[in-house]
């Protein structure tokens, strides 16, 4: 096992996560040019694929442009950053990157402040606008470590429960991370999650949630709601009343019966054979 | 004229902006109905047509012939205030007036700010002001919006409609900042609802989560009053200027109880119709 200096790296759903949050992009790529062999080694499959956390680090366009390219020279490939910064959340979605937006509170925040800030989650914003408007309220994380998860219990990488011994940075897997939204979602909301979601309120036609993690709608569904979409084929969608007209967990979709008819206590799972199904489990 | 005092104590006027995203559902029929029944009532009323491009308001009102001055020429300074553009309704006491769009430019050359702030100006003047927004979610629906209070979102019972109105309220209480619209479900057709083969109020009102303001239903005298230049409240005693009249005194007393003889005439409808009134009054109307 490699031992790199000056940044952590830790495995994050099998890829490749590397805190660099005290760098500036100078040191930064400085840092990826001495370790990129090290770093392609430890990458999945050395693919060179890497997920970079930057801390509150600003990047504009150009600099991420520069970035990109010191990287691509070096055979790494930048997949997604974890950011607090909203400028850098929104270059970065906008460049395609994929954005983990850091969960703050229970973890220490990297530059100092000793409070809880203000919760931060929102779905990569496409623009700064956008960025201002969303008003999303985050519960944190529920546990904050997952045992179960063999990808955080042994190996070389430090487990989320070392890392809390030691100066955590660590935010909780998006297995533990829930997203709360205490309103009616309209017609052409569309909200995406690395994580859980859970709405209090209405989900209307032609709104859309998306989370990696299971979706709980304490209203009527009848939007679109994707759950697992990362490929979790377990997450599940839970709705008190169900009336929409298609479901997706982990890309597999399920047109539903009889949208007209809205069934209560529903709770909707991808069962092995690849069906999905609906259950009242009033 | 039975004139109901309800504003506050500084008397100033409200900024309605009836909009709803799918075009053709009825703002301006509505617009120039409810303006005309508040006028007939005793209150002042300006109607401004924000529709730039697309005129309407006027002919719905009769008054095109009469138009010197426009909505950009009191924004741009082509004449002296505001007052030099209106036009006056003579039919209803010149209570009446509209601020007419122009026909000739373009829904982007309506400048947000300079609206909002003529808006304000006219609050002190005006009991209440109607703004006819154009259809759509774009600059000229966002600068209706940004000039006004709180919406009158009109939907009729199609899907499309109501997919749309909710796109437009999720827009007034997020990008907007304001409170619940209120909702007018316009060409209701009772008979169907009634069949199961419309959707029904009751759909609609559970989806939109909003103050239901009434119920117009659909009558083809109302398309033939439009192409008359006549709001059908002029024609005093017809029911649909009773329902215009009812649906305006919504607006100003939250005590009023009255139900158009729409909603009451089925006996099968009368309570959800009863729970409806009773949602109006629990909205605050200030
Ligand atoms: N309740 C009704 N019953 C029958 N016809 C109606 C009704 N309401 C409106 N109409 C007719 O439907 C047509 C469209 O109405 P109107 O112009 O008011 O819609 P609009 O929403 O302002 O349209 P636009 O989006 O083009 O501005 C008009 O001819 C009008 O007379
Ligand atoms: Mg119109």
């Amino acid at each position: 096992m490699v031992k790199l200096k000056g940044a952590s790296s830790k495995e994050r759903r099998g890829r490749l996560l590397i805190s660099a949050e005290s760098f500036s992009l100078n040191e930064l790529i400085d840092y990826l040019k001495e370790n990129a062999e090290d770093l392609r080694a430890l990458s999945p499959g050395a693919s060179g694929e890497l997920l970079l956390d930057i801390g509150d680090m600003a990047l504009d366009e150009d600099e991420f442009g520069l970035l990109l390219r010191e990287m691509q020279k070096l055979g790494l490939k930048l997949i997604g950053v974890k950011s607090y910064n909203p400028i850098t959340k929104i270059v970065a979605a906008n460049l395609g990157l994929k954005v983990i937006s850091t969960s703050l509170i229970g973890g220490k925040r990297a530059s100092g402040t000793p409070e809880q800030p203000k919760p931060d989650s929102q779905p990569a914003p496409k623009t700064v606008e956008e960025a201002k408007r969303t008003q999303i309220k985050e519960a944190n994380h529920l546990t904050r470590h997952d045992l179960k998860n063999p990808a955080l219990t042994s190996g070389t990488f430090p487990t989320q429960r070392e890392d809390r011994r030691g100066d955590s940075r660590e935010e909780p897997s998006p297995k533990d991370r829930v997203l709360i939204i205490t309103r009616n979602l309209r017609s052409g909301a569309r909200i995406e999650y690395d994580g859980n979601i859970i709405v209090v309120g209405n989900v209307n036609p032609g709104a859309e949630l998306v989370a990696t993690g299971n979706i709980v709608v304490l209203g009527t569904l009848r939007g679109v709601a994707h759950a697992g979409a990362n490929g979790d084929r377990s997450a599940f969608i839970y709705s008190s009343r169900f009336q929409a007209s298609m479901v997706k967990i982990a890309g597999e979709y399920g047109p539903v019966p009889n949208p007209k008819k809205p069934k209560n206590s529903c709770l909707i799972k991808l069962e092995e054979n690849g069906k999905i199904t609906l259950k009242s489990i009033a | 004229m039975e004139r109901v005092e309800t504003m506050g104590p500084e008397r100033k006027g409200r900024a309605f902006v009836v909009t709803s995203g799918k075009g053709g559902v009825g703002k301006t029929t509505v617009t120039a109905n409810l303006g005309a029944a508040l006028a007939s009532l005793g209150y002042r009323v300006v109607l401004i047509d924000a529709d730039i491009g697309l005129r309407n308001l006027d002919l719905a009102l009769n008054l095109e012939n009469r138009i010197v001055f426009d909505l950009l020429d009191v924004l741009e300074g082509r004449c002296r205030g505001y007052r030099q553009a209106l036009i006056s309704d003579r039919r209803f006491a010149d209570n009446l007036k509209l601020l007419p769009a122009p026909q000739t430019r373009e829904k982007e050359e309506l400048d947000p700010e300079k609206f909002r702030q003529l808006v304000q100006e006219l609050k002190e003047e005006f009991d209440f002001i109607f703004i006819d927004s154009p259809a759509g979610i774009e600059h000229g629906f966002k600068a209706a919006a940004y000039a006004s209070d709180v919406g009158i979102v009109v939907v009729t019972p199609h899907i499309a409609s109501i997919r749309d109105a909710d796109r437009v309220i999720g827009k007034l209480e997020g990008e907007f900042q304001q409170p619940k619209p209120y909702l007018i479900v316009n060409m209701a057709k009772k008979k169907l609802m009634q069949k199961g083969e419309s959707v029904s109020v009751e759909d609609i009102l559970e989806i939109l989560d909003v103050p239901l303001l009434g119920i117009v239903p659909y009558d083809d005298k109302i398309a033939a009053a439009t192409d008359r230049g006549e709001p059908v409240v002029a024609r005093n005693n017809t029911p649909l200027a009773k329902t215009f009249r009812i649906i305006a005194k919504r607006l100003v007393d939250p005590n009023f109880d009255g139900v158009t003889e729409d909603e009451a005439s089925e006996s099968g409808l009368l309570g959800i119709f009863k729970q409806l009134i009773k949602k109006i009054k629990q909205v605050p109307v200030s």
